[in-house]
């Protein structure tokens, strides 16, 4: 009998503790469900402007392809395999994520497009330099784009 | 200067913060059953019903013009959802203006539907896609959609010009003008090939890098 009474007053005195080990484990798992729902929320956030993005490529293409048949024909050569001239980019070695710096595409290139690979596109004009601001650090690539054909590229490293 | 906000998209790289996920949603257009990234015929109005997966709490429905949100109702524990499109004209209904289809559920799982439409202007041309492990005959549009890195290819019998976008992989030629291949990106990207009468393609690459798990962990729900 006594035994029995030890028993069971142990079990009452465990009780609540695996109770709030069930608390705690509810409490990490619903945690963790919002956090994919929130992941997931994002995701498709992020799609919202994939359409628009899609026509965008495609118009543009259509406008490129349109260009090059127009010089073909003309009897001109294909501008898109047209070999590109040596284009240099100047930029510093590293860059402060916060602050602009200054980038010089030699000789000038107007009218191609300086991709700083976070998402920015600057169309360049007749001269250098350009100030480009990268908001993340990191290993980051400029480009140099003409028509689809890459005219130069250096790595620039967030600091 | 000028900016776009037209995002770039990495060539495969073997780790990325920034995965795109292949999670397909299953649907019912003008009756017939289909899942995920489609190609369907142009309409003035099409009707579609969407299969909604377990505890859908959001659904979006985006296109180059437009974004719905439709009302769901949990408590009634609502299957699927129908939704009549009606392309508005001049803006929904030429070149490309894809449909995409999104649902969240509680549990953080996401699944998407990608619907394109073809265009027939008389000036489609007719190629063979190869996609996915196959090759297909295919005039004016065609989709596909497969894990990025893997190649898509293009051929013609006609002289023909490609261009994609730069932030996209780019395009290799096999034979001059007439056979093509690139890499799936990650995510979407749009390829057109355009041949000397103006006749033209219109080719998008869905690449994705994860496959999402749908199924939730066993045990409690």
């Amino acid at each position: 009998m006594t035994l029995w009474i030890l028993i069971l007053q142990f079990a009452m005195k465990l009780l609540p503790i695996l109770y709030q080990l069930k608390i705690i484990r509810d409490q990490a798992e619903l945690k963790e469900l919002q956090r994919r729902f929130e992941v997931a929320v994002q995701e498709a956030e992020k799609g919202a402007l994939d359409s628009v993005r899609l026509r965008e490529q495609h118009q543009d293409n259509v406008d490129r392809l349109r260009s090059r048949w127009d010089e073909i024909k003309k009897g001109n050569p294909d501008p898109a395999t047209e070999k590109p001239t040596s284009v240099v980019i100047k930029a510093p070695a590293t860059f402060t994520p916060t602050e602009s710096f200054v980038v010089e595409v030699i000789p000038p290139q107007p009218g191609a497009d300086l991709f700083a690979d976070d998402w920015r596109m600057y169309t360049l004009g007749n001269t250098s330099p350009h100030r480009v601001l990268l908001q993340n650090g990191g290993e980051r690539k400029l480009r140099v784009v003409r028509a689809g054909v890459e005219l130069a590229a250096v790595m620039v490293k967030g600091a | 200067m000028s900016c776009t906000t037209t995002p770039p998209l990495d060539p495969v790289t073997p780790s990325h913060p920034d995965p795109r996920f292949r999670a397909d949603l299953s649907f019912t257009a003008e009756g017939v059953k289909h899942s995920g990234f489609v190609l369907l015929p142009r309409r003035s109005s099409t009707k579609f019903v969407f299969d909604l997966p377990r505890e859908t709490e959001m659904f979006l429905i985006n296109t180059c013009g437009r974004e719905d949100v439709p009302i769901l109702y949990p408590a009634a524990n609502q299957k699927t959802l129908e939704y009549v499109y009606v392309p508005a004209m001049e803006k929904e209904n030429m070149g490309s203006c894809a449909l995409f289809a999104t649902a969240v559920t509680a549990r953080g799982e996401f699944y998407r539907a990608v619907v394109d439409f073809t265009n027939s202007t008389g000036k489609d041309l007719p190629v063979r896609l190869f996609c996915n492990g196959k090759w297909a005959d295919v005039v004016g549009a065609g989709i596909c959609q497969t894990r990025a890195g893997i190649p898509v290819g293009v051929q013609v019998d006609v002289e023909t010009l490609a261009e994609g976008p730069v932030e996209c992989p780019p395009i290799k030629e096999l034979r001059t003008r007439r056979e093509w291949e690139m890499p799936s990106g990650k995510g979407l990207c749009g390829y057109d090939f355009m041949d000397r009468d103006g006749r033209l393609f219109r080719l998008s690459v869905l690449g994705y890098t994860s496959i999402l798990n749908i199924f939730p962990k066993e045990g409690k729900k």
